[in-house]
């Protein structure tokens, strides 16, 4: 008999790099592992965004699902899996943000008052939820407000202008700043 | 000109600019080190805007309707209740498989390694007959005995044969015990601190198995092999005591 050397047999000490090779070996322990991980980052990520619980939902299982079918689309090398995760989580959240406002074109409108709460966009308040978001509570609200219409709602430059009837040179400056102050917290 | 495009430079991480003005942006970035380095700085700074949102829990069925999902765009294994599946040979194959498989286990049987078993191919995938062939006529090829833990007469046994250079690795077990239909035996392939998944599979009811594994990496750069019984669908790491393993290098 050959000498045994025991194996920790610890699922977490499994890195997710190898979680997800074995998920392109169509594991799929390995992809439930994952999802028992990051399932709570994604769907808190979808929810932030659409603000809909339901579609917050649907979109986690169509992003897992995604990593299932399309594993060999991360790339170790570029990013980690968590950052790439998140990333497609909030691209997919505002493609659907987007088709959403294009099937109601009042979206834009800041005096439309028929869009469903929880499918209204941000206003000049930033609702209860968002004032958690752990890096952007530290900024003065009218920088968190053109950040979030930005990076979080797929809004242009030009169509944040228009919604907030500020000048287009002003939602630049004020993204800059916020982005500025944020990158020197993080620094500190 | 530098100045004024690299005040503007954290701004496509963010999106929302018009085309013509990212497009110069770009065209800036691709000749300037120091805006890239600025444009590094605030994409991780980005990164961190998507992963600073308060955690939440997302609703308990989501996990089970999400693997259900998948358990549906997956092959199912064979189980015990299920119709058994002929053995390999006894399956209508066409002329260069049977021939292929054929001169495989004649050659097997040439060796002394198989004696007159008779075994099953148990792989979800099924056995590639051209990569059993290539493997054990190859003369590089190398047959390590697996030894069970426990030990004992009717103690599992049985062999990997392995090539230099390959990742495919023909794994041949007899005297398995037999298994509910919830759970497979899983096979481990450990390198240092690394392991590899190599795969799930069950035995037949006479308790032997022949097994193709296809590794991410070439055999010999592993370790150790080890099988546990693992769940029917296989864990992302082993979670019960190895019944058969050995040593690879």
């Amino acid at each position: 008999m050959h000498p045994h050397t025991e194996d920790p047999y610890d699922a977490a000490a499994v890195s997710d790099e190898t979680l997800i090779q074995q998920v392109r070996q169509r594991d799929a322990a390995a992809l439930q592992c994952l999802y028992e991980r990051h399932g709570s980052a994604v769907y808190a990520l979808a929810r932030y965004i659409l603000r809909e619980s339901a579609v917050a939902e649907e979109l986690t299982q169509e992003i897992f699902l995604t990593v299932w079918n399309k594993a060999d689309q991360y790339h170790e090398q570029q990013a980690r899996f968590r950052t790439w995760l998140l990333s497609i989580t909030r691209n997919r959240a505002i493609d659907h943000l987007r088709q959403r406002r294009r099937r109601i074109p009042s979206d834009l409108s800041l005096d439309d008052t028929a869009v469903a709460e929880e499918h209204a966009p941000i206003t000049d308040a930033i609702d209860t939820q968002r004032e958690l978001h752990l890096l952007l509570r530290h900024l003065p609200v009218e920088q968190r407000q053109v950040i979030e219409l930005c990076y979080f709602e797929g809004y242009t430059h030009e169509e944040i202008s228009t919604k907030l009837k500020v000048p287009l040179g002003t939602v630049k400056s004020r993204i800059l700043l916020g982005l500025k102050k944020l990158r020197d917290m993080m620094n500190d | 000109m530098h100045t004024e495009l690299q005040k503007e430079i954290p701004l496509l991480v963010l999106g929302g600019l018009p085309p013509a003005e990212q497009a110069r942006l770009e065209e800036h970035l691709a000749i300037c080190p120091s805006c890239r380095a600025l444009l590094s700085q605030y994409q991780f700074l980005a990164e961190e805007l998507n992963a600073q949102v308060p955690a939440q829990q997302p609703p308990a069925q989501l996990e089970a309707n999400l693997m259900r999902r998948v358990s549906a765009s997956v092959k199912p294994l064979p189980t015990a209740e299920a119709p058994r599946k002929p053995a390999f040979w006894r399956q209508p194959i066409s002329l260069p498989r049977w021939a292929l498989a054929l001169a495989a286990l004649l050659l097997l049987l040439l060796l002394g390694t198989i004696g007159a078993f008779a075994f099953q191919m148990q792989r979800a995938d099924g056995v590639n007959a051209e990569q059993v062939a290539q493997l054990v006529t190859s003369p590089d090829r190398k047959f390590i005995p697996l030894a069970s833990v426990s030990g004992g007469t009717k103690a599992p046994e049985g062999f990997i044969c392995v090539l230099s250079g390959n990742s495919t690795a023909l794994l041949w077990l007899y005297n398995l015990a037999p298994l509910d239909s919830d759970h497979a035996y899983q096979v481990w392939l450990r390198s240092g601190t690394m392991r590899d998944n190599g795969g799930v599979f069950r035995p037949g009811s006479d308790g032997k198995a022949l097994v193709l594994i296809n590794a991410p990496r070439p055999l010999d750069n592993y370790d150790e092999i080890g099988i546990t019984v693992e769940s029917a669908w296989g864990n992302p790491g082993p979670t019960t005591p190895r019944v058969i393993g050995g040593r690879l290098d």
